[in-house]
């Protein structure tokens, strides 16, 4: 069975970063939009993209011709990110669904991007749960992402316990300790997830109850005290593209990792020395 | 059963009974089983135990039995200076030899390299605390991981976090249980009862509210900034090496709080960030910075409510909040955020160079708890280490009802002494004896858990009366039998007028913190506590006023309002209109923001006066007030005071001035108080040393027994090592408890001089003569008075860079080095060789050296008198006050005139404590020599001999090198020709003292200044005088110079021996 996914797209600061262009080595411009459809590959049938308000018209543009199904979901209030995820509750029903944030880029270490997400759904199918891809993060970085902690279930695996969202170093020397790292580092949000249905339901029974959205890490961490949960270090990075630097180093490191990798070093080192 | 089965058996067996009985080869043997056991041992705390046991067998047992004449080899004493220890032992057993002088201070490098460890491993547990652990990672800007809360980095206005804490009073602190280390070798017994309190003090009008609050918001410039609102300090620092330099000025404890709390983490240190850097990635604004306020409210310092760890946590917790390690911006914390709080306080302790016990932080906690060790296990940093974890567990003692609460309110009163005093020594030498389970001090601390039971039940039960009785019987019982000083007369006295005014009403004492003296409390019966409370002012005034001259008081006695706070530390917010901070705060900084013109303050500098001035309109007139100078204030120093006591005391301006000159000129000074090069200094041989023999004793009772012997006791210092610099009558101190009473130095000397039978004569200076005449003792007056200068920079170089100094643990030394850093600019800024005024006149003179204390006898004509109601008198024993065993022994006296010699001087073995000269051969010949002129202190350690400071005169070879006669020394202007004459033959020396300067509410600075002395020890180069040397017990020559001195003064027997000298038991 196929997966639905969903990308958010939808903050304030993020509504160009899927229309952002970044140079390959076969000198083609893709947009983000272009290549996070191509880490969706084969995994998903259809896309809900968040997209803000009022905001259709450039998106259908930019996903006109892709040959993907697409739906694009505004966000009518601008709420926050869980309440982003939850505007797609009835875009994916009561299935699982796939969740790219969508100002982050990738990289995989080896081979095809599609090969991170396909080892996540490879993941959920045998375990049966939810799972987020996560990096080992320096600690410096931690303002930056949602972190989570647990014990290890293999190398690469771990059984999340705790969510925090941009915890403090303190926070997460505390509370967010996994077997297997290197001092200082964390397990932080890759910007990939499998989450099952059940995260709809935490969001939503959230809302009706109190009439506030709460926070996506504490949802995650709800979900985590419900049902199984894991996490796991995918073969790849990520780059932040809505941070500062964040597209120059997404298009430093995909220059880097092909054929004009010398090209791009004495490009830089040319501009290092004046 | 070898003390190395004691140690792996944990057994709870005295030390002291192991040893008695030992031989030496036995004593030996076993050293060298531990030394073996130490090295291979694994545990910490079995390690730790060793090197205390081979400390004190070597210091009260090898070292005594020892007969080699060993000396110590110099190497090894460069090794200890420089803690390293291990180097030491090494260097010192290699030699194989057993004798006093090496034992001494193999039991020094032991005793170190124990506390060394033991202090180590607390330091490696507070990092390894988690939560602590990155901030000793981050060491570049982009690793730099805190974010200012969004709430607080929002402009116009900034607003503002307050953070209030509330003080700790300790019910029952289980003698002492909540020292790191013992609560980490014996958790089981390591429990505290402690509450937190809200103070006022009394007559103010101010109701009671938390006494630690500290502010925090953003200022619009690039900056830290940081204010003492209670100690009128601010700066602004503008780069990292100024935050992490502790002692540059009065901010060292909101410098040290910035870093524990990761504001600023400590691996930013040496970094070579910028801090304008730093603080843009923190707040998310360019061009800000971060203000931080500390006011502590109204509450002198040696208060023993651990004010300053309860400052310090009240100040990480608010950055924390601000920076959100800590989940709650604003009200109180939750638990792990508490533990957090005090684990990062800990940290900032050692960062300061401070340090107390775990329980200190408990103001952090609300009410009533008890706090209790916990044994450590697998995951805890400790595990495998130590028995116990390095934080305790809190547990609020709910059970205790509201109404039991309220009758502690109503019966106690809480006041402060007055006296502010070190409680470190005391700590060590608990920790020394747990180590050792000493037989009366283990039971004293069994009996402390023990009470702290019954305190909690009566807690529970709110039997008040009970309580009291219970904490009375903890300060007379387990605290001082195992450590006497933490009680003193002062208290003695205060317990008992409470007694005699209030009798049954007064329900007991109880002992607050590490000692007594400052911060304590008095139970009464509620219906007394009214009358108890108008009373104890006048009785606290009173007994101070009575013993002012023999202690060190720092304040004048308060007595305090108090309630118990039931939030601990808590946290609001102030934003808009409400963004301000204290009033005091504004009292300190508005003048200099209101002498500025409008236009050259900052935006948010305008505003905010424009709040200040809405939110505290009824400030004005104070905040005038402060903007007037103050004539009397702009005078400074001691004033038309130290002119009258200068005029008064013969000062001599003319060559105070030539001093100055030549000091200035570099013609005198530390480095040339030494010996000319050309000087050959060698050891003595024996047959220059005379040993204590009873052959002439006989000789010596007759003459005793026809009056021809006067005793004189020099007593014209002021105990600077004794007191720190705080200038008490040291001998007056009432230092040590003899049969129920406290005895004082001169207590004990005129007791001597009472069972011998001989005239006793006291000489004083103009500090200690009014207070020691008062006392009925026969007193001869100082005459001679020098002016303390400023040192020059050459000479604090010199003492600091040039002279041997015992390194301090590696942060201390930190914090050491950055103070001396402060006091050369002070030196600079106030002018070198200048006049040291700036201070109490007392402070700012000094008597100019002991040389002049006999030469005084003469002149003030207390000899003559001597001589007019005694004919027969021929001889005089001259001693320190300070040399408690020192005896006018017929033994001694016999020998004495037996040999014919005008002086004889009594020297003892070289021991490692033993600094400051001896006995060598100058050029041949046998004389005292000062340490400060010898050319290097390797010399010093190559002479076997130390002088004891006590000397057997003949008045007749005396007064010929005086070129007097006994009738002529009713002529005073020719003895006051002789004095100067033979003054101009004896050298004098630069000194370098430390004074203390007190200020605020019971502040202390310590400063270095120069003084200019002749000492005695030099007459014995006087060659037509015929000086000769005898060698007495150890016993006899030791002189008390420092506090820390009195636990192994009662370990080997010298306190029991004076005991026994002025109580009859031995002759």
């Amino acid at each position: 069975m196929k997966l639905k996914a969903v990308i958010t797209a939808a903050a304030p600061g993020q509504r160009h970063i899927l229309h952002q262009t970044l140079a390959t080595p076969d000198n083609r411009r893709p947009t983000m939009g272009e290549f996070l459809l191509e880490l969706l590959a084969e995994a998903v049938d259809e896309i809900g993209i968040v997209i803000p308000s009022g905001d259709r018209a450039p998106f259908e543009a930019l996903f006109a011709g892709t040959g993907r199904r697409i739906t694009l979901i505004e966000q009518l209030e601008a709420k926050g990110y869980a309440h982003a995820i939850h505007q797609a509750r009835e875009f994916v029903g009561s299935q699982p669904f796939l969740h790219l944030v969508g100002d982050h880029f990738y990289l995989a270490d080896q081979g095809p991007i599609s090969a991170l997400t396909a080892e996540l759904v490879r993941l959920h199918a045998a375990e049966g749960c939810s799972v987020s891809a996560v990096l080992p993060t320096r600690e410096g970085l931690l303002p930056y992402f949602g972190a989570v902690g647990g014990p290890a279930l293999g190398s690469k695996l771990y059984q999340v316990e705790t969510v925090l969202e941009k915890p403090t170093p303190t926070q997460a020397e505390r509370e967010l300790v996994a077997a297997g790292l290197r001092q200082g580092h964390y397990l932080c949000f890759f910007g990939i997830h499998l989450f099952s249905a059940g995260l709809m339901d935490i969001l939503h029974n959230h809302m009706e109850a109190s009439g506030t959205v709460p926070s996506l890490s504490y949802a995650l961490q709800l979900l985590a005290r419900q049902e199984r949960y894991l996490a796991t270090v995918l073969p790849g990075r990520r780059f932040d593209i809505g941070s500062k630097y964040g597209l120059l180093q997404a298009q430093l490191a995909l220059g880097l990792q092909g054929k004009d990798r010398e090209e791009i070093l004495t490009m830089m080192l040319e501009l290092t020395a004046r | 059963m070898t003390l190395v089965d004691r140690i792996v058996t944990k057994a709870h067996a005295p030390f002291e009974e192991w040893t008695a009985g030992k031989s030496l080869e036995q004593l030996l043997a076993e050293a060298s089983r531990l030394e073996a056991f130490r090295k291979d041992a694994t545990n910490l705390y079995e390690r730790v135990r060793a090197l205390v046991f081979l400390s004190t067998l070597h210091r009260f047992s090898i070292g005594p039995a020892a007969a080699e004449a060993a000396l110590i080899p110099y190497r090894a004493i460069e090794h200890v200076r420089s803690r390293r220890f291990e180097q030491a032992i090494a260097e010192l057993l290699a030699a194989g030899i057993a004798s006093p002088a090496v034992s001494s201070a193999l039991a020094i490098a032991y005793r170190g390299l124990a506390f060394q460890t033991l202090a180590d491993q607390v330091r490696q547990s507070v990092r390894r605390f988690p939560g602590n652990q990155w901030m000793f990672r981050t060491g570049h800007l982009a690793d730099y991981p805190l974010r200012l809360r969004s709430e607080l980095s929002t402009p116009n206005p900034f607003p503002v976090l307050h953070e209030t804490t509330p003080v700790r009073m300790d019910l029952s602190h289980s003698a002492w249980s909540d020292i790191f280390f013992l609560a980490m070798d014996y958790p089981e017994g390591a429990r505290v009862i402690n509450i937190s309190v809200d103070l006022a003090v009394r007559g103010t009008g101010m109701a009671t509210r938390p006494p630690v609050e500290a502010f925090l918001r953003v200022i619009d410039e690039p900056v830290l900034r940081l204010v003492s609102v209670d100690l009128g300090a601010a700066v602004d620092v503008s780069s990292l090496e100024e935050v992490f330099d502790f002692a540059r000025d009065y901010l060292g404890l909101l410098k040290a709080a910035v870093i524990a709390s990761g504001l600023l983490p400590a691996g930013l240190e040496g970094s070579g960030q910028k801090l304008a850097d730093v603080l843009a990635r923190l707040i998310g604004r360019d061009g800000c910075g971060i203000e931080l306020v500390s006011q502590v409210n109204d509450i002198p310092k040696g208060s023993r409510f651990a004010v300053s760890t309860n400052l310090l946590a009240c100040l990480i917790s608010l950055c924390m909040r601000a920076t959100g390690q800590i989940r709650t911006m604003t009200g109180p914390l939750e638990e792990d955020d508490r533990r957090q709080v005090a684990a990062r306080a800990i940290l900032g302790e050692w960062l300061g160079g401070s340090g107390g016990g775990w329980q200190d932080s408990g103001g952090v906690w609300p009410g009533i708890k008890l706090i209790a060790a916990e044994e450590s296990g697998a995951g805890d940093p400790e595990f495998g280490v130590s028995r116990g974890r390095l934080l305790p567990r809190h547990r609020l003692l709910d059970e205790v009802p509201a109404a039991a609460r309220r009758r502690l309110e109503e019966s106690l009163v809480l006041v402060h002494g007055g006296m502010s005093q070190d409680v470190g020594p005391i700590l060590e030498m608990c920790t020394e004896r747990y180590l050792l389970r000493s037989g009366k001090e283990w039971q004293g601390r069994q009996e402390a858990i023990r009470l702290l039971d019954e305190l909690q039940a009566a807690l529970r039960e709110g039997d008040v009366q009970r309580l009291a009785a219970l904490t009375q019987a903890n300060y007379d019982g387990p605290i001082q039998a195992i450590i006497p000083w933490a009680g003193n007369a002062y208290t003695e006295a205060l317990i008992a007028k409470c007694q005699s005014q209030f009798g049954a009403g007064f329900w007991g004492f109880w002992m607050l913190g590490g000692m007594s003296g400052g911060g304590m409390g008095f139970v009464f019966d509620p219906a007394v506590r009214p009358a108890a409370l108008d009373a104890m002012p006048t009785i606290l005034a009173e007994t101070k006023r009575a013993m002012e001259s023999s202690f060190p008081f720092a304040v004048e006695p308060v007595v305090y309002d108090f309630t118990i706070n039931e939030n601990g530390t808590i946290a609001e917010l102030r934003q808009g209109r409400e963004a301000v901070l204290s009033a005091p705060y504004y009292l300190l900084r508005a003048p200099g923001d209101l002498r500025q013109e409008a236009r050259l303050l900052t935006a948010e500098r305008r505003s905010e006066l424009t709040r200040f001035a809405q939110r505290y309109g009824d400030q004005t007139e104070a905040l005038f007030e402060r903007m007037i100078p103050k004539e009397a204030e702009a005078a400074g120093g001691a004033g038309p005071q130290l002119t009258e006591l200068l005029a008064a005391n013969g000062f001599d301006p003319a060559a105070h001035e030539q001093l100055r000159a030549d000091y200035r000129a570099g013609r005198v000074g530390l480095a040339q108080n030494r010996l000319p090069a050309n000087t050959m200094i060698e050891d003595v041989r024996p047959e220059h040393v005379a040993v204590v023999s009873l052959a002439e004793a006989p000789a010596g009772v007759a003459a005793l027994r026809a009056g021809r012997l006067a005793m004189v006791t020099m007593a014209g210092g002021v105990g600077s090592r004794w007191t720190k610099g705080a200038g008490v009558v040291k001998a007056l101190h009432p230092f040590h408890r003899i049969q129920g009473r406290y005895w004082s130095f001169l207590d004990i000397q005129r007791e001597k001089a009472r069972r011998a039978e001989v005239p006793h004569v006291v000489t004083t200076s103009y500090l200690t003569y009014a207070p020691i005449a008062a006392t009925g003792a026969r007193v001869s007056a100082g005459k001679s008075i020098g002016l303390r200068m400023v040192p020059t920079v050459a000479d604090l170089r010199y003492l600091w860079e040039v002279l041997p100094q015992q390194q301090l643990d590696a942060q201390k030394q930190k914090v050491r080095e950055s103070g001396r850093a402060s006091l050369l600019q002070w030196v600079r800024s106030v002018g070198e060789a200048s006049d040291y005024t700036d201070n109490i006149a007392s402070q700012c003179i000094h008597p100019v050296g002991h040389w002049y204390e006999l030469p005084n006898l003469l002149r003030n004509g207390t000899l003559a008198g001597l001589l007019t109601e005694r004919p027969e008198l021929d001889y005089l024993f001259l001693h320190n006050i300070d040399t408690l065993g020192a005896t006018p022994a017929a033994e001694l006296l016999g020998q004495h005139i037996a040999s014919g010699a005008g002086m004889t001087v009594e020297v003892i073995g070289r021991q490692y404590d033993d600094h400051g000269g001896g006995l060598a051969l100058v050029n041949g010949k046998p004389r005292l020599v000062e340490g400060l002129c010898l050319p290097d202190e390797r010399v010093e350690f190559g002479l076997r001999y130390y002088n004891t400071g006590s000397y057997w005169i003949t008045i007749d070879a005396l007064l010929r090198v005086f070129g007097l006669t006994r009738q002529q020394l009713r002529d005073e202007a020719k003895v006051t020709e002789a004095v100067r004459r033979t003054a101009q033959r004896m050298p004098s020396y630069v000194t370098i003292k430390e004074v203390k300067k007190r200020w605020g509410r019971g502040q202390e600075d310590v400063f270095p200044v120069a003084q200019f002395e002749r000492l005695w020890g030099d007459m014995t180069a006087i060659e037509e005088f015929g000086c000769r040397y005898v060698e007495v017990s150890r016993q006899r020559g030791q002189q008390l110079k420092d506090v820390s001195q009195l636990d192994a003064w009662v370990r080997d027997g010298s306190a029991a021996a004076v005991v026994d000298l002025v109580t009859g038991l031995r002759p």
